[in-house]
């Protein structure tokens, strides 16, 4: 009977072939629900030997509108609309990557995207903090608290009718994973750098848009499927507030972000 | 017989406020189009050819021929060198 896991309130059956499951499987715990699988089954099989010693190849991905194929040493995945295999090696990080772009893909499916951004929750709402490596996401996260936290490097974006919202995913970076897996609606995303004082400046649509394509998590060649990213991250830009902050480290942040919006 | 041009068929493409944004999955390249170029691009159906394109830019911008005709080309320049357009005998 597959287990159900749910990131982005997209919920997928993993089935595990053979008796062991991936090292790390554990930690998943709080993404599981007691639901149908609503995207399919994923069936996982381990043991796979990746053909060289230390770092990942590089990730070669085909597909097409409802197909996808992904691969690299450390793992095979294979997407149809009846069934997902993957074919991992025998690691914590290697079924992680895997679920990565495997979900990146199924949230592209339903109005969603995967985004390298810190989700942090204040008042009830949600705030992405999009930024390269080093632009702070993991500080900012740490200062803020951990029980604010959905992600510190990748957060779940989806629209539920005409409004986004944020979910927490077990993805994520500097901080160790989080114990619960929880969503906010979208209040603003803002694009994060470093700054002497805390500097928020509101960003046109266009430039939203294209800032935030620049941190959705992508792999697939598929011409529709890429659309698809393109129409979602269009209407983000287009719904909620997008912000340039340049952030005064250790410094409260929610201030002259609420001064903004 | 006339050429005419025609989007790469494997991209995915947005204008937004007027500003054109292209993206080759293939690479997943972005392009950023500003107004002008965009307005071009918006026009790029499979059946212009470059006079009618520079004709359509014309009508926009009110700009003179030779303007027209220059920035169109220069575009459709750019636009084959990226592998972003096709010519299509016609």
């Amino acid at each position: 009977m597959p287990q159900v896991i749910s990131i982005g309130g997209v919920a997928l059956g993993v089935s595990f072939k053979g008796p062991s499951v991936p090292l790390g499987w554990e930690e998943y715990a709080p993404f599981r629900v007691e639901k149908p699988a609503d995207a399919g089954v994923l069936s996982v099989t381990g043991g796979r030997r990746p053909a060289r010693r230390g770092g990942a190849s590089e990730l070669k991905a085909a597909g097409g509108v409802k197909t996808a194929s992904y691969s690299r040493d450390d793992f095979s995945l294979r997407m149809s609309p009846k069934a997902c295999t993957l074919s991992v090696a025998e690691n914590p990080y290697s079924f992680d990557s895997a679920l990565r772009v495997l979900y990146s893909r199924l949230l592209a499916d339903r109005e969603g995207l995967l985004i390298h951004a810190a989700g942090l929750i204040q008042r009830g709402r949600g705030f992405l903090f999009a930024g390269k490596s080093g632009s702070g996401k993991s500080t900012l996260t740490r200062w803020v608290g951990r029980e604010k936290a959905l992600s510190d490097e990748l957060t779940a974006l989806r629209f539920d009718g005409k409004a986004p919202s944020i979910y927490s995913t077990p993805f994520w970076g500097e901080l160790s994973r989080g114990k619960d897996s929880r969503q906010a609606p979208l209040a603003a995303v803002c694009f994060l750098g470093q700054g002497a004082n805390n500097l928020v400046t509101r960003l046109s649509t266009a430039d939203a848009f294209r800032s935030l394509l620049g941190t959705v998590l992508w792999f697939d060649p598929s011409p529709r499927a890429t659309a698809r990213v393109i129409e979602c991250a269009a209407r983000v830009a287009g719904s909620v507030p997008c912000l340039s902050f340049a952030w005064k480290k250790d410094s409260d942040p929610w201030p002259a972000l609420e001064r903004a919006l | 017989m006339i050429t005419v041009y025609r989007k790469s068929p494997r991209l995915a493409h947005r204008v937004i406020e007027g500003e054109g944004f292209i993206v080759d999955p293939a690479d997943q390249k972005l392009h950023h189009l500003n107004p002008v170029a965009a307005a071009i691009w918006q026009q790029i159906n499979g059946k212009r050819d470059e006079a009618a394109l520079a004709g359509e830019l014309r009508e926009k911008y009110d700009v003179d021929r030779g303007t027209a005709s220059r920035d169109v080309k220069e575009f459709l320049n750019v636009l084959l060198r990226e592998g972003l357009v096709e010519k299509v005998p016609s």
